[in-house]
């Protein structure tokens, strides 16, 4: 429960940092001296927070390269378009440090026209309108300048990892898809639920009927710890799907059930997670027209431009330059039984 | 009341050798006991009379099946597990007895030139007649059928899930199909007759003379070809390699669809020079054009402590097979890959785009290279 419960908060912690914070905080080195200035004056916890966040995403990063395999090639030029965006970066600071500063000026003195109530005089109100203009363009402009960095980092892939990237979800342990895909030739494809189902199957119908909505408020109880509370609408949806699934199970044949049961058992887990998943589709929503208003990195570019993903690229190039090498087993000493 | 008579020495040892006699007797006794029970399930699931085997004196037959020519007496049950001797009658307790049936995309089997991106239903019986230690199918492939069934398949049942399920192929595979071949060959013949594709995974450790009769029903196979090493075949699989080479020219002369699986299992089968021998061997005695695959081995059964094999190792073998001058040579568990995709070998596009198991994208309609025209081995309509 607890392990749950830090990784789903490490989760929103960090979708929430790198949907808002990572183009912006990129653009705006004032932002950044503010934060390394504060944390002197943070508190121990605080800091703790901090460090667990680097290491989730950096944790996060590690899954996502491990499941990508990657070329050496494709390694070498991914930290090369890398270092040009932190260059990039770094140019676009210094320009910005510049602006910056006359965009307090601005603010600062339409701050004071608006504390007296007596109007704003209209070089004031221009002059802050100009300069909210210029620091937004500084911003998009280094937007823009990434996104055509990206487009070119997004030619050296192949399709299938795109694929993974788009759909890769930050996480502490990687998914069943990356650590333990399905196999050619493996007949064990563990279905989530197929076992619950299965089970549900074997039940005598008069205790089905009692302990049906047992079963259902368990379920629904497993959903909660993912989701947080749902809502009694949710709640009343949810536990109408998923007695239907359990009833056409039942009533499925033995062969029926062979055929049918693994697409069940996806409607029973999947749809549930569908509904449990809301506010993380909300995130993603709000990520994509985040992504679309302000033209800022797609999924490609906000793992593979992090600028944390570099040491971890560069261990890898040197692991693959020194491959551990395994040494022969003696044959005779494996017996088949 | 009894009076309370203190027990001899002599009495106390010999009370304790009966005790001793009994806990030994009781395993055989219970295992027996099993056996008789079993007996009587299998007569209830009307086992059918197995072909390929011969009539020895006594009750006792001689398995033809496969190059092992097993001799079983009464009671016996088969070193695969697909059959027994019943009275002297040898029978399948296969037939009718799947103990899996998905839905699986083609790919999975592995299949890259057979109706890419569609997917078939896949069937899997109990039993095998290889011994891997790295087997990943083992808790149904080292079981008797009749123990592992989930429920009476008929051809009929098969027949009517293809109709249902919208698949255009049956592809027997996760165990060993050619130790069924009575099941497989009703099922392929009657489904063939409804233009049903079926296709086969095997180890191929099998005899010419059935693998002959299989092929007149399966359009194309998949040839798992552990290692190019009779030693890795001896231990690590429990057979040898000479009639897995055999049966693969069998197929090749039979003018089937065939693809080569080689999983590569760190430190036992990972020697560069035996897989350059390997694809030496599959070039001069199965052409350029056959499709070979080398695969990811994955900690399993009795190779648990070994690591996945590193990505690395795949590649530099898939290399070897291009250099050898094979023309397509594909990488299996390992996804995303660019061994995955179909190169066209004329134009070297990829013409096939996948991840895993799933297309991406198609540019091969009915096998033609849509960039330049060139004409790739397999099924494709």
């Amino acid at each position: 429960m607890r392990k749950i419960l830090l990784i789903s908060g490490c989760v929103s912690v960090l979708l929430i940092s790198l949907v808002f914070s990572y183009a912006g905080e990129q653009c705006c080195p004032e932002k950044k001296e503010a934060n390394e200035a504060s944390i002197k004056h943070k508190k121990p916890f605080a800091i703790i927070e901090d460090k667990i966040e680097e290491l989730f995403e950096e944790i996060t990063l590690l899954n996502l390269i491990n499941g990508l395999n990657l070329t050496e090639e494709q390694i070498k030029q991914i930290i090369q378009y890398n270092n040009e965006v932190q260059l990039l970066r770094e140019q676009i600071e210094e320009v910005n440090n510049k602006t910056i500063q006359k965009v307090i000026d601005a603010f600062s003195k339409l701050k004071s026209a608006l504390e007296k109530n007596e109007g704003i005089p209209k070089d004031i109100e221009r002059y802050a309108a100009m300069m909210d203009q210029e620091n937004k363009e500084i911003k998009e402009g280094m937007m823009n300048s990434v996104a055509a960095i990206e487009k070119e980092l997004t030619t050296i892939l192949l399709e299938g990892q795109i694929e993974v990237i788009n759909t890769f979800e930050p996480c502490l342990i990687p998914p069943k898809n990356l650590k333990d895909p399905v196999r050619a030739g493996q007949a064990q494809d563990s279905e989530q639920g197929l076992n619950l189902l299965r089970r549900v199957r074997k039940i005598p119908q008069e205790i089905f009927d009692q302990d049906k909505y047992e079963i259902v408020e368990r379920h629904l109880e497993m959903v909660q710890k993912h989701t947080g509370k749902l809502t009694n609408e949710e709640r009343k949806t949810e536990a109408e799907r998923l007695l239907k699934v359990m009833e056409q199970a039942r009533a499925m044949s033995d062969k029926e059930f062979e055929l049918n049961g693994p697409d069940l058992a996806r409607q029973f887990m999947t749809e549930s997670k569908k509904t449990c998943k809301k506010d993380k589709e909300l995130r993603e929503e709000l990520e994509r027209i985040h992504q679309t208003r302000r033209g800022g990195p797609t999924r490609i570019g906000r793992y593979l431009l992090n600028p944390r993903i570099l040491p971890i690229l560069g261990k890898r190039l040197e692991m693959m330059k020194n491959p551990k090498t395994s040494e022969p087993k003696d044959l005779d000493k494996a017996q088949p039984k | 009341m009894k009076p309370n008579i203190p027990i001899s020495r002599r009495e106390f040892f010999k009370q304790l050798g009966k005790i001793g006699f009994g806990i030994a007797t009781l395993p055989p006794a219970v295992v027996s006991l099993l056996e008789f029970h079993q007996s009587i399930r299998a007569e209830d699931k009307k086992f059918i009379e197995a072909l390929y085997y011969e009539k020895l004196g006594g009750g006792k037959i001689k398995c033809t099946l496969c190059p092992n020519f097993h001799i079983y007496k009464p009671g016996d049950v088969s070193f695969c597990f697909n059959r027994l001797n019943q009275n002297g009658i040898w029978v399948s307790s296969a037939y009718n007895n799947p103990c899996t049936i998905n839905i699986d995309p083609i790919e999975k089997g592995p299949f890259n030139h057979f109706l890419p991106g569609t997917n078939a239903l896949s069937i899997g019986v109990g039993g095998c007649n290889l011994r891997c230690l790295y087997c990943q199918n083992w808790q149904v492939a080292m079981q008797k059928p009749e123990r592992v069934a989930i429920c009476n398949f008929t051809k009929d049942d098969c027949a009517d899930a293809l109709l249902k399920k919208e698949c255009r192929t049956i592809c027997y595979t996760y165990t060993e199909p050619a130790m069924y071949p009575e099941y497989l060959k009703e099922v392929a013949g009657f489904t063939r007759k409804k233009g049903v594709y079926n296709v086969v995974c095997t180890a191929g450790f099998v005899n010419p003379e059935p693998l002959k009769d299989i092929c007149k029903v399966i359009d194309a196979f998949a040839v798992t070809l552990k290692a190019f090493n009779d030693k890795f075949y001896q231990k690590i699989c429990g057979q040898t390699l000479g009639p897995v080479l055999k049966s693969l020219e069998v197929i090749k002369n039979q003018k089937k669809h065939l693809e080569i699986i080689n999983l590569i299992v760190p430190s036992y089968n990972d020697d560069l020079e035996i897989i350059k021998q390997m694809c030496q061997w599959v070039k001069k005695t199965l052409g350029q054009d056959v499709v070979l695959h080398f695969g990811r081995f994955y900690p399993e059964y009795k190779l648990k402590s070994l690591p996945p094999t590193p990505a690395k190792t795949i590649e530099l073998a898939r290399q070897i097979g291009l250099d050898t001058g094979l023309k397509y040579v594909y990488t299996f568990n390992l996804a995303p890959h660019e061994g995955n995709y179909t190169f066209c070998p004329s134009c070297k596009e990829p013409v096939i785009k996948r991840l895993g198991f799933k297309v991406l994208e198609n540019n091969l309609p009915e096998g033609i290279c849509k960039f330049c025209g060139y004409k790739i081995p397999g099924v494709w309509k």
